[in-house]
C-alpha cells in the first residue's frame, strides 16, 4: 500500500481518476444512446495513429488523437448519407484501421510497445500526459454541462429537436469527438482493448440504481473513482497484475455486486408483500 | 384572436432563428401549390397541395399510408424543405414561426426508454424560448406545472417516460406542445395503437384545445366518418389532395 504514496504512483492515480471521471460522464450517454460499439471502434482505430507517431518519434497521444478524431468525422459522414448502415461502416473502419496499426507495429519489430498500447501502462504516464488528461476531462465536463439540455433532447426525440432548430447530427458529432478525445487519454491508463469497459460499466452500474440522467452521471463518476483507486491498489499489492486489467475487474465486480444487491432487495420486497 | 403569449426572446436562438411575431388576422396555416420530396428520392412525396386552415380549427388530414400526410406536416414544421410552392404559418414562412408551431411526432419515433421524467420531457417545450446555454428558470417550471395540471398529468410528473401507456405518452406530447405555448399543433397519427376509450378521451381533449383557440392539424388514417369528428377534413391520396375536402 505504501507504494501508492510514491510520486510516480500519485501521477498514475491522478491519471486513473481523471480518465475514469471523463469516461463515466460520457458513458451515461454511451449506454443510453447505445453507442458502446462505436466507442469500442474509436478506441481500436487509434492504433495506426499511435504506430505512426511511435515510428516518427512524436507524442503517441497526438497520433492517437488525430486518428480518433478522423474516425469520428468519417463515421458521422458515412452514417449521415445512409449509403451503408452505420454499424456496418463502423465494423469496416474499425477492423481495417486496427489491422493497419498491427501491421505497422509488427513491421517496426517492437512488440513491447504494442503491449503497452493494447493493455495500457499507467506507470508510463508523465506529468505532461497528466496535464493533457486533465484538460480533456475538464473539457468533457464543461461541454456536457453547457449542452446538457440539447444533448438530452436529441438523445430521445431528435424530431422535436430538429423542429425547434437544433441539428441532431451535429450534436451527435460533438459527442463522437468528445468520445474520441476521452478514448485517447484512456489508452495509456487501461489500454485500447479495455477502454470500452471504463465507458460502459460504471454508467451501466449507475443505471441499475437510478433512472435520472444527472444522478446517473454522479453515481457513474463515483463508481469509476472507486474502481480506479482499488484497481491501482491491487496492482501495487500483487506483483504482475496489470493496471488496466485490475481497474476493469474492479469495475466489473462493482457492477455484479450492484446487480446482486438489486436482485436480493427486490426478492425481499416481494417476500414482505406476500 | 388568440391572446398571444409573451415569451422573452432567446439570446442565442437555435439555428440562428430569431422569434418573429406573427401577423394578425391571417389564416393559421396556408399552403399554396406545395410540392416536397425526401432527400435522396427522385419522386416528390406530395405534389401541388393547397389548403387553408383558419385559427381555432380542428382539422384532419385523412388518407391511406403513403398518401403524403406526414410529408405535409413535416413541411409545415420546417423539417422538410419544400421544392416548390409556399407554406405560410400565421403569414410567415415555417422557420419564422417555429416557436408557435409544435410538431408531435409519431410515438414510435421517440426513444421512450431514455431516462427522462415526464416533467423533464414537458420542460423540453420551453427550450425553444431559452436557446443555447440558458438554463430553465423558475417561470419555465411554473409553466410546466400549470400544463401538467391542465392535462391531468400532475400525478405522473416524476414518473419515467418509459413507464407510460400509449395514451399517457400522447398526453405528455400534447403537454410539451402547450408548455411551448404553440398555437398550431401538428400531430402525426396520434390515434395509432390506442384503445377505443383512450381515443375518445383524446378526441375530447382535442376539442377542448380547439375551443381555447388552438389550431390542430391531425394526420390520421383511423376514421370511417371523420366529418363527424373534425371541423375540416382534407383527404389525400398518392401525394395529392382530393377535391371534396369540405368543412363538415
Amino acid at each position: 500500500m505504501s507504494l501508492l504514496l510514491e510520486p510516480f504512483m500519485q501521477t498514475a492515480l491522478a491519471a486513473a481518476i481523471l480518465v475514469g471521471l471523463a469516461c463515466a460522464l460520457l458513458g451515461v450517454y454511451v449506454v443510453h444512446r447505445r453507442m458502446a460499439f462505436i466507442s469500442d471502434a474509436l478506441a481500436h482505430t487509434t492504433l495506426p495513429g499511435v504506430a505512426v507517431a511511435y515510428l516518427g518519434g512524436v507524442s503517441l497521444s497526438l497520433g492517437a488523437t488525430v486518428a480518433g478524431v478522423l474516425t469520428a468525422l468519417l463515421i458521422a459522414a458515412l452514417s449521415r448519407r445512409q449509403r451503408v448502415r452505420e454499424d456496418t461502416a463502423i465494423g469496416i473502419a474499425f477492423t481495417g484501421m486496427f489491422a493497419l496499426g498491427v501491421t505497422i507495429l509488427s513491421l517496426s519489430k517492437t512488440t513491447r510497445n504494442l503491449n503497452d498500447v493494447l493493455f495500457g501502462n499507467i506507470l508510463s504516464v508523465t506529468p505532461g500526459d497528466l496535464a493533457l488528461i486533465g484538460a480533456v476531462a475538464a473539457g468533457v465536463a464543461v461541454v456536457l454541462l453547457l449542452l446538457h439540455k440539447e444533448l438530452e433532447l436529441t438523445s430521445f426525440d431528435p424530431t422535436h429537436a430538429a423542429a425547434i432548430g437544433l441539428n441532431p447530427d451535429r450534436l451527435r458529432l460533438v459527442l463522437l469527438i468528445l468520445l474520441a478525445l476521452t478514448v485517447v487519454t484512456s489508452i495509456q491508463v487501461i489500454g485500447l482493448i479495455l477502454t470500452t469497459a471504463l465507458l460502459v460499466t460504471p454508467a451501466a452500474t449507475a443505471g441499475l440504481i437510478t433512472k435520472r440522467l444527472p444522478q446517473s452521471m454522479a453515481l457513474a463518476a463515483l463508481m469509476s473513482v472507486v474502481a480506479s483507486v482499488s484497481g491501482l491498489a491491487l496492482t501495487c499489492e500483487i506483483r504482475g497484475v496489470p493496471s488496466g486489467g485490475a481497474i476493469v475487474l474492479c469495475s466489473t465486480a462493482l457492477f455484479l455486486a450492484t446487480a446482486a444487491i438489486g436482485r436480493i432487495t427486490s426478492y425481499v420486497r416481494r417476500f414482505r408483500r406476500a | 384572436m388568440t391572446a398571444f403569449h409573451t415569451h422573452p426572446d432567446p439570446i442565442l436562438p437555435y439555428g440562428g432563428r430569431r422569434h418573429v411575431h406573427p401577423h394578425l388576422f391571417v389564416q393559421a396555416l396556408r399552403l399554396r401549390e406545395v410540392s416536397a420530396r425526401y432527400p435522396g428520392s427522385s419522386a416528390p412525396a406530395v405534389r401541388g397541395v393547397s389548403l387553408e386552415i383558419p385559427e381555432g380549427t380542428l382539422a384532419a388530414l385523412v388518407g391511406p399510408n403513403g398518401a403524403g400526410k406526414s410529408t405535409i406536416l413535416k413541411a409545415v414544421a420546417g423539417l422538410l424543405p419544400v421544392s416548390s410552392g409556399k407554406v405560410e404559418v400565421y403569414g410567415l414562412s415555417p422557420g419564422g414561426c417555429h416557436h408557435r408551431t409544435a410538431y408531435l411526432p409519431q410515438r414510435g419515433e421517440i426513444d421512450w426508454r431514455f431516462p427522462v421524467s415526464v416533467e423533464r420531457m414537458v420542460l423540453g417545450g420551453r427550450f425553444v424560448h431559452l436557446g443555447w446555454f440558458r438554463w430553465p428558470r423558475r417561470s419555465d417550471f411554473a409553466i410546466v406545472q400549470r400544463v401538467l395540471e391542465r392535462l391531468g398529468l400532475t400525478a405522473l410528473a416524476h414518473r419515467q417516460i418509459s413507464e407510460l401507456s400509449g395514451g399517457q405518452q400522447q398526453r405528455v406530447l400534447l403537454a410539451r406542445a402547450l408548455a411551448q405555448g404553440a398555437d398550431l399543433l401538428l400531430l402525426d397519427e396520434p390515434f395509432n395503437n390506442l384503445d377505443v376509450e383512450t381515443r375518445a378521451d383524446l378526441r375530447t381533449l382535442f376539442a377542448e384545445l380547439r375551443n381555447s383557440k388552438k389550431t390542430l392539424l391531425i394526420a390520421t388514417h383511423d376514421f370511417d366518418r371523420p366529418e363527424e369528428e373534425f371541423d375540416l377534413v382534407i383527404r389525400m391520396r398518392g401525394g395529392v389532395c382530393e377535391p371534396e375536402g369540405a368543412p363538415a
